[in-house]
């Protein structure tokens, strides 16, 4: 036998031991299920315990719970399965049931709710009153799981979701480290951690939150949601940039002029005023959603698919972002504010009249950025990136704008032909869409933009699942790519940092800037305007 | 895009013709001519500014339906307008009086419905009803090619019985791209049927999918969920015996389709990675015959019983498997609206659950045969090994 075949039995020493004996290692059996091979669900998460931290929060009841029930309605969690409601709040089974049965009313995705589903889950689900800071309700609440260990078979497997102010991350991390609910063993189970966003307030902020959740889980049993990360068409971007050879090769400075990505919202602050107040366009939407479409678009290819090797290339295009200076902030980055104005034929309050906002507050609800990424396939590329509240349409959308045909083959006869332009439609419609020049019929030569067109909708009627869905599965299963490790959070932060810092000794511009229902203030327009060339009418 | 709901679906245009030529022409001339795209758009209400939109085909795929009648068309048709989504054009193809005059007749129509785009644009689909008879219906390889879309996937509903050995049938497989059927509605015992025809989409490259196999997939979702189970999964490499019982009617003398229950064994067989060892054979109505996984003996055996229900139909799938000691009995039951999971280790009871898993419509089936495409994870195994098993 060739010492190569060794590998064949799984590449152990056990086997090489075996093959130099001659003999050959007794082919491996993956723990996988064979028999969900090909099947509408391919892999089911262990037996496990969802504890929900902050679970008489609007969070858990709007998404967080809706995405538990939708997927034990849809058999994706195991039998073995219990939720642990963990709240300040004096509440019984009985009545934290019925309050999410009546959240559920509202915002499940699937109506109406299938009672006999509702009943199977509603009976998995307990109480368990206590306060973040007291150690003696981690102590209660490790009792509760192993009682329910033992009763409902669930192996020690537990999840912890942190849906509560970010404000409460360090002390409950500690509280479950201090009670040794954080520790795995070979026969406890494993215990993960999903921390929701805003990952901190700046960097150091972020750091000091990383620091903390480090010194209790190591850093594969921490998963940082993003619930951008998880609709589909975001996923999907990977699929067609790397699942598809054509566009690969001119996904390059030689070839593209600028890309830009748009989160556009008609909506205000919606009640959320003191949360804004707080965040602000900057931390709500470039700092996360923003940053993570542009590495998306800008990654290299991954070696596989894992978690690692994904987050690593993320990382690399973070780092490679050219940090701004105090001195390039205001040319680069504009920031604005709606005042009030018309959308979709309805007048709407400018955002200082919005309830629990400051009458004169500085707060941005737009923001507009121009980046360059300092490596050799994006060097001279610029990415404009823009976000706001109160404008005329609600798009999500990264545009990638290619050069100039070399040679103005047709500009005697007719017209130029407009450069071609890649549109992902992320929301609403999502779909793709290729600019590309044809000939207008006739006898001339007159060259018009066509587009060709792909809707999602006309190709698949599938439904896609909800993103907490996608990812509460994702964290149950143990898969992590599409969740943010702690140096992406920091790579982040180091790009928004300076702004903010400038921001703050900087001049202000003349808030509110904008009207709502307009495209934001005239400034982010000339971002792009004094280079020649100007944002995608959407 | 969905065409189906009623109130937005509209019929805009509709002819007929005589020849394939005449329908073909017609059809290009439609989409080629502004005025009669014009006249396609003009019945889409203006939009909220008054403009019209324009009408684009769909461009998802060709259709080819062949039924043995009026009637089966027409349910084939309610199949379709119930689907998320349309093919871009569907030929319902009813052949008629094979020894009679050759003649062509088609219906022709356009549907369209405003899509939610908010900019007015409709997307329309194509029916074609045709009737061939004499000659002509014995040569649907001759009129199909010339009546799809160009580039477009083609998809064969062959909504009838199947005779593998057709010239016509060998023919019209090379020119399309997936033949769905229906091998529990085959004559005799159906497995021999499905065996050729298996054979003959493999000479063609043609895929197939069987809408019998399509239905059993609440089937295998309960099976997988029990060896999900840690009480359960150390036994699924340890199966001794893989026993399907099914409905024989109210007769056990008179033969019975057994593709439903052969499949099951072929599915676990082939997730299994068992090779077979022994065709199925029958006698005195039962059937047996046995796999091997990694040297170990796997019998199986399909066994009719006297119900009420359809015969051919499965009524419970039986599952043993022996390990240090330990004797695991799984049965999987289905009923209209549920599957139903019961396991036993020693006699013990380990596992007891019911998932609600509705039996699947026709128009259900139909769109999970159309959204496969071309990629259809598990049915070429399953098939390759049915194929080993009917031997």
């Amino acid at each position: 036998m060739k010492s190569g075949k060794a590998s064949e039995g799984g590449g152990t020493i056990r086997d090489l031991r075996i093959a130099r004996a001659g003999k050959k290692a007794a082919p491996k059996r993956s723990k996988a299920n064979p028999l969900r091979t090909g099947l509408r669900i391919e892999r089911v998460p262990d037996p496990n315990t969802v504890v929900l931290f902050g679970a008489t929060g609007d969070l858990a009841h709007r998404k967080v719970v809706p995405a538990l029930y939708h997927l034990w309605a849809g058999d994706l969690l195991p039998e073995k399965f219990a939720l642990v409601c963990f709240g300040r709040r004096d509440a019984s089974d009985a009545s934290m049931r019925a309050d999410l049965r009546a959240s559920l009313e509202k915002h499940a995705r699937v109506k109406p709710i299938d009672e006999a589903r509702w009943s199977e889950f509603a009976s998995r689900i307990s109480y368990v009153r206590g306060a973040f800071d007291d150690p003696e309700s981690y102590a209660s609440l490790s009792r509760h799981l192993d009682q329910i260990d033992a009763s409902v078979g669930t192996g020690g497997n537990r999840l912890f979701y942190l849906a509560t102010p970010a404000s409460s991350f360090p002390e409950i991390i500690r509280g479950l480290g201090a009670a040794g609910l954080d520790h795995e063993t070979g026969e406890s189970g494993w215990r993960r951690v999903v921390i929701e966003k805003p990952f901190g307030r700046d960097l150091d902020s972020a750091v000091k939150l990383n620091r903390e959740v480090g010194k209790v889980f190591r850093e594969s049993q921490v998963y940082r949601i993003d619930h951008y990360l998880g609709k589909e068409t975001v996923r999907n971007i990977l699929i067609f940039r790397f699942g598809n050879l054509i566009f690969e090769p001119l996904w390059h400075r030689r070839y593209i002029d600028h890309v830009q990505i748009t989160v556009a919202e008609t909506i205000g602050v919606e009640g959320r005023g003191a949360f804004y107040e707080e965040t602000g366009a900057l931390r709500d939407i470039l700092q996360n959603h923003l940053l993570q479409l542009l590495t998306l678009v800008a990654m290299e290819p991954p070696a596989t698919l894992d978690a690692e090797a994904l987050r690593d290339e993320k990382v690399k295009v973070l780092r490679a972002v050219r940090l701004l200076s105090s001195d390039t902030v205001g040319e680069h980055v504009i920031r604005g504010q709606y005042g009030p104005g018309w959308i979709g034929a309805t007048e709407v309050a400018g955002y200082r009249s919005e309830p629990e906002v400051d009458p004169s507050s500085e707060t941005e609800t737009f923001v507009a950025a121009r980046f360059e990424i300092d490596d050799w396939r994006w060097a001279g590329v610029p990415f404009y990136l823009r976000a706001g509240k109160r404008l005329p349409k609600r798009a999500t959308e990264i545009a990638i704008q290619f050069k100039d045909v070399p040679q103005r083959l047709f500009s005697q006869t007719g017209d130029a032909p407009e450069p071609n332009m890649l549109v992902i439609r992320i929301q609403p419609d999502e779909g793709i869409l290729l600019r590309f020049a044809a000939k207008v019929p006739g006898l001339g030569t007159d060259v018009r933009p066509v587009n060709m067109d792909f809707a999602y909708g006309s190709a698949f009627s599938v439904e896609s699942p909800d993103a907490y869905e996608t990812l509460i599965l994702d964290a149950l299963l143990g898969d992590a790519s599409l969740f943010t490790r702690a140096d992406e959070v920091e790579a982040a932060w180091r790009i928004v940092d300076p702004i903010m810092e400038s921001w703050l000794v900087g001049q202000e511009p003349t808030l509110p800037n904008y009207a709502a229902g307009t495209w934001g203030p005239d400034a982010a327009d000339a971002l792009l305007t004094r280079e020649g060339r100007r944002w995608r009418r959407l | 895009m969905n065409l189906s709901a009623a109130e937005l679906t509209t019929l805009r245009w509709k002819s007929t013709a005589h020849s394939v030529a005449e329908a073909d022409a017609l059809l290009a001339r439609v989409w080629s001519s502004t005025e009669s795209r014009q006249q396609i758009s003009a019945g889409a209400s203006p939009d909220t500014k008054g403009t019209t939109g324009l009408a684009v085909r769909t461009g998802v795929m060709n259709l080819v339906v062949v039924a043995p009648g009026e009637e089966r068309a027409v349910g084939a048709a309610s199949s379709l307008a119930s689907l998320p989504r349309n093919p871009s054009r569907t030929l319902f193809i009813v052949p008629r009086d094979p020894e009679g005059p050759p003649t062509f007749h088609a219906r022709l129509e356009i549907f369209c419905a405003v899509t939610p785009r908010g900019d007015g644009t409709s997307a329309c689909t194509e029916l074609l009803w045709i009737d061939a008879s004499g000659e002509a219906g014995r040569h649907l390889s001759s009129m199909v090619p010339q009546l799809s879309l160009h580039d477009l996937p083609t998809l064969l509903w062959w909504d009838h019985t199947v005779d593998p050995t057709s010239r016509d049938l060998k023919e019209l497989l090379r020119g399309v791209d997936r033949i769905l059927f229906n091998g529990a509605e085959q004559r005799g015992v159906g497995i021999d049927v499905v065996r050729d025809l298996i054979a003959l989409s493999s000479a063609s490259g043609t895929a197939l999918s069987d809408f019998s196999l399509i239905r059993q997939a609440r089937w295998r979702d309960a099976v997988a969920s029990a060896f999900d189970e840690p009480e359960v999964a150390p036994y699924l490499h340890a199966i001794s015996k893989i026993r399907s019982t099914y409905s024989a009617g109210s007769t056990l003398s008179a033969p019975v389709n057994v593709v439903k229950p052969t499949y099951h064994l072929a599915w676990l067989a082939s997730r299994l990675n068992a090779r077979v060892a022994e065709p199925l054979t029958s006698q005195a109505g039962i059937w047996s015959g046995a796999v091997e996984e990694e040297g170990r003996r796997i019998n199986l055996t399909l066994e009719p019983v006297l119900d009420a229900g359809r015969s051919g139909t499965t009524l419970a799938l039986h599952i043993t498997a022996e390990r240090r000691g330990g004797t695991l009995e799984l049965r999987v039951r289905a009923d209209g609206e549920t599957t139903q999971v019961r396991a036993e280790v020693n006699g013990a009871l380990v596992l007891e659950r019911t998932l609600r898993a509705k039996r699947a419509t026709d128009a259900e089936l139909l769109s999970r045969a159309l959204e496969l495409g071309e990629v259809d994870p598990l049915s070429p195994s399953i098939l390759r090994t049915f194929a080993e098993l009917v031997g």
